[in-house]
């Protein structure tokens, strides 16, 4: 029976390969990607370095930092994280495992922005099918972890203040742990407050000030020898917020977030490690339009979104040359948007732009590390996710009905996915990999039931269907690693190939909703679409103070029909050298883009032109008996350029000339 | 004792269940409704008692009967009921309107239900009188109830007339079987035309495009379904409405493919 177990749990994990492990300083890419077959990890003293000399970066800076990762901008705040073009429901985004879904329709409040520097521990990202181990993903996952309570010092913490000129801002923030004999508590605030920010060559960028506060209380209680229990809670309060590339700013973000979970070690037995998780988190999101000049009709547009949710996943003891994982998982996410229109005269206008909803999914999982012969590893990994979607009677259902009039207020979707990866070193320090995957995943609920969803890129009211099939994706990955002592590089050439990609497709029998629009859109699966690029990633650690990063992203991506796709990034280039010396240390950034001329004109793109941004960071940091004082000041865009990228929408200007301080003590 | 402890509020609630089965209580024919008036009609030995959805306005009205035998009091459910309504204006002029007649002598759910589609309110100009026939089946006997009613405008028109070079004039009304909902919803447009001071049959040859759209919003709502004759000069369609607030049904009336009238009903979707 065991063995059946085993077999039918006969899947790999590929986070060797797909794992990054992220270090910045202060929005500085520095990337390295740990080459480990394990997910619990051992902390890297050299990521944990950088990770510590980056007081004042929001998570975004480290993001956009990762292989395959992109920001999807639509203001100072509230970036969406972007996977080799794919991005929203094509991505899994977890906290610490925990799904969470934003309650915004127009996707102002990705999950990414409750974590903060000061409460993360560590981003992983898995690429493509290879990042199902947190749920049915085409695009791949990205997780970040929580900072876990230590069983260290008894009380030890962090406080400090940034100032940032170009957006006349303010960043504070503590960390407090404290730790007993057999528990421990962290506790982490962050208060950021941002003016208008001001742009290249000069000219403030009206709407895109912010004022946030994130509140994390964590505790972990040693059980026995070995166990732990773990509880961790999130407070994240946001007011003001300004999306200059929007019609409408963000009056008021609440998100609470709450998870319990125990962990079992027990290397002796058939498994090691077992981890059981529950979890709450809830999403409450207000719009607002009161600030706007020129505003035709107010209108009010809350949504809220609770997911509820419980997962177990283990190791299991290496078995001669297997290497065996599991997970399951399941939740479900209830939302509501609403959209209460006031027109001057009339009575109010009341929709349901998400209708009253649940959905819950199911799913398990299963990899397998297998060691064929010293220098070849064969990993597998496999995903089945079953999934029900229950739009509530009521206006919701009433108002799909008017489109889908046969469409059943509970549907059931099943979505699956596999990933197999087959790896050898040759000539020592030189690794070949060979990635093939399937992987498929449910339309969002914007997708299946959005209803008048106004898209300011392309000016189109978007419908959902709720007869969309599945989205399914061939990916693969041939990549190259060099793994040597100072230098680790890395080239891979990627494939996804869609079929029943989930696209749109104008319907010009629907008139708009949107004052101004342009057309009505709804969502449709197309016959297939294809992504190409290639990514190349160096680190080289020169001397002993001296170190360099350089990483190149491109993706290229086409409809069957030969129509580029939009919000597509362009070619990228990063690089950064940070010298140290005594209590000192220096770096210098490069950030490049190419033009984006590939573009879809219908989806409201336009060529975009290239731009080159460079960066200085100067750090000293001093210590006397327990206490570090850290000193960090730095110039972002230190040319003034005036740019934008290409997935800024609304070609909003990049912040200009920024220079800011940081003060922080460690204890 | 500890069994009984459990085993008694189960006994309870199941007497409460069964008893209530049993005996179902009598459900009010006119719940919902409002009493519009009530008279004799002498001479058929019936009291009567006009009921409908709400008072009587311009436009479409669905009317109840209600029939009790004037001396025991006791409902009369086999009836031949008729309605002539009558509008005196201070002129000395009197007209009516258009009429359904309750079709079956046979009371459903113990009312004759009609309709009475009034063509204008009551006012300086003039008042409305209801006269009810009624051939009472347990008795044989016929009489008429002189009601009196008054009827108002109400805030948003429900129904509209107009006239074609012909002469011929038209009495268009509208229906909602169901107060109007955001989705999808079932629509009845009713039209008469007047023939003579006294006589308005139903009109059953026209054909119309329904067009929906919110005034203040320049925008409509998708696949709506036009009305088409089903009888008695009803015509049923389909309406969409994406969100509460104002909307405007824009009906373009059509006879033998010929445009006669672009007409609107303006309507507030709560």
């Amino acid at each position: 029976m065991k063995r059946l177990f085993f077999i039918l749990l006969w899947v790999a994990s590929l986070t060797a390969h797909a794992q990054s492990d992220s270090l910045y300083m202060n929005s500085t890419p520095f990337l390295l990607e740990s080459v480990l077959v394990q997910t619990f990890k051992i902390e890297n003293d050299r990521l944990q370095n950088f990770y510590k000399s980056s007081p004042s970066a929001t998570t975004e800076n480290v993001l956009c930092h990762l292989q395959g990762v992109s920001l999807i901008r639509r203001g100072a705040y509230g970036q969406e994280p972007m996977i080799r073009g794919l991005s929203a429901g094509q991505l899994s985004v977890t906290i610490d495992g925990m799904k969470m879904f934003g309650a915004c329709t127009d996707k102002m409040d990705p999950v990414s922005i409750y974590i903060e520097p000061q409460n993360l521990k560590n981003i992983s990202v898995a690429i493509g099918s290879s990042g199902s181990s947190f749920g049915s993903t085409v695009g791949g996952s990205i997780d970040m972890q929580l900072a876990e309570p230590t069983f260290a010092n008894t009380i030890s913490g962090k406080a400090g203040v940034t100032y940032q000129n170009v957006l006349q801002g303010l960043t504070a923030f503590t960390v407090l742990n404290k730790s007993l004999s057999k528990s421990a508590f962290r506790f982490s605030s962050v208060y950021r407050n941002s003016q208008n920010y001001r742009a290249g060559g000069g000219d403030v960028v009206p709407y895109s000030q912010y004022e946030k506060l994130n509140l994390t209380l964590g505790a972990k209680w040693g059980l026995g020898a070995r166990d732990t229990v773990r509880a961790d809670v999130l407070a994240d309060y946001g007011w003001n917020i300004g999306f200059p590339a929007l019609p409408m700013d963000v009056g008021l973000a609440t998100t609470y977030m709450a998870g319990v979970s125990l962990t079992k070690h027990r290397p002796e037995s058939f498994m090691p490690l077992f981890r059981l998780k529950g979890y709450v988190n809830s999403v409450y999101h207000e719009m607002d339009d009161t600030h706007r000049e020129n505003v035709t009709m107010h209108m009010d547009m809350p949504g809220s979104s609770i997911t509820y949710g419980v997962f177990a996943e283990g190791e299991f003891k290496k078995t001669g040359k297997h290497f065996f994982k599991f997970r399951t998982d399941g939740y479900v996410n209830t939302a509501l948007a609403e959209m209460t229109m006031y027109p001057e005269n009339d009575e109010a206008m009341y929709m349901q732009t998400w209708p009253s909803s649940s959905r819950g999914v199911f799913g398990v999982y299963g990899s397998d590390a297998y060691d064929i012969d010293d220098l070849t590893q064969l990993s597998m990994s496999a995903r089945l996710d079953w999934s029900f979607t229950n739009i509530k009677e009521g206006i919701g259902l009433d108002q799909l009905h008017i489109f889908y009039p046969e469409t059943p207020k509970t549907q059931q979707q099943v979505a699956g996915s596999a990933s197999l990866i087959l790896s050898r070193y040759f000539l020592r320090d030189f690794r070949f990999s060979l990635q093939g995957g399937y992987s498929q995943r449910i339309p969002t609920l914007t997708e299946y039931a959005g209803f008048y969803l106004y898209n300011r890129m392309d000016g189109y009211d978007y419908i959902g269907n709720p007869a969309l099939q599945t989205e399914k994706n061939w990916n693969g990955n041939a990549i190259v690693n060099y793994l040597g002592r100072s230098i680790e590089a890395e080239i891979n050439v990627f494939t996804q190939q869609f079929q029943d990609y989930i696209f749109s497709r104008t319907d010009p029998s629907l008139s708009a909703m949107t004052p101004g629009a342009n057309g009505v859109r709804v969502y449709e699966n197309i016959k297939a679409a294809s992504f190409n690029g290639i990514e190349t990633k160096l680190s080289w650690k020169i001397t002993r103070g001296l170190q360099l990063m350089d990483q190149v992203k491109y993706v290229r991506a086409t409809t069957f029909g030969g129509d580029p796709l939009p919000l597509i990034p362009p070619l990228t280039h990063q690089f950064s050298v940070r010298y140290g010396f005594k209590s000192f240390s220096v770096q210098a950034d490069i950030e490049q883009a190419a033009s984006q001329n590939y573009i879809n004109e219908s989806f409201g793109e336009d060529v975009t032109p290239g731009y080159t941004i460079a960066s200085l960071l100067l750090n000293y940091q001093v210590s006397r008996k327990q206490t570090t004082f850290v000193f960090q000041t730095g110039v972002e865009n230190l040319f003034d350029e005036y740019y934008h990228g290409h997935l800024d929408w609304g070609n909003i200007p990049r912040p200009g000339r920024n220079v800011y301080v940081t003060l922080e003590i460690r204890f | 004792m500890r069994l009984l402890k459990i085993y008694f509020p189960l006994l309870l609630i199941s007497v409460v269940l069964f008893s209530c089965s049993d005996n179902e209580p009598e459900i009010n024919p006119t719940a919902g409704l409002t009493k519009i008036s009530e008279g004799y009609a002498l001479g058929a030995g019936a009291k009567v008692e006009l009921w409908a959805k709400q008072e009587l306005f311009t436009g479409y009205n669905q009317l109840f009967v209600a029939l009790y035998d004037s001396v025991n009091k006791s409902r009369i459910t086999e009836a031949h009921v008729t309605f002539n309504p009558e509008m005196n204006m201070t002129g000395g002029m009197a007209h009516a309107c258009p009429i359904e007649n309750p079709e079956d002598e046979h009371a459903v759910n113990k009312l004759f239900p009609g309709a009475v589609v009034f063509i204008m309110p009551t006012s300086d100009m003039g008042s409305w009188k209801m006269d009810v026939n009624v051939h009472n089946h347990s008795n044989g006997k016929s009489g008429i109830a002189e009601l009196d009613i008054t009827v108002v405008d109400p805030q948003l028109p429900k129904m509209k007339s107009f006239q074609i070079e012909s002469g011929e004039k038209f009495f268009v009304s509208y229906i909602f079987p169901a107060e109007p909902k955001v989705g999808v919803n079932a629509f009845t447009v009713v039209v008469h035309k007047k023939e003579s001071m006294m006589n308005f049959p139903a009109v059953e040859n026209f054909s119309f495009e329904l067009t929906p759209e919110m005034p203040s919003m320049d925008h409509g709502s998708p696949n709506n379904v036009n009305p088409t004759h089903v009888k008695l000069g009803h015509y049923e369609g389909k309406v969409n409405f994406t969100m509460t607030g104002e909307w405007r049904l824009n009906l373009d009336i059509n006879r033998n493919d010929e445009l006669l009238k672009e007409m609107y009903f303006d309507l507030v979707v709560e």
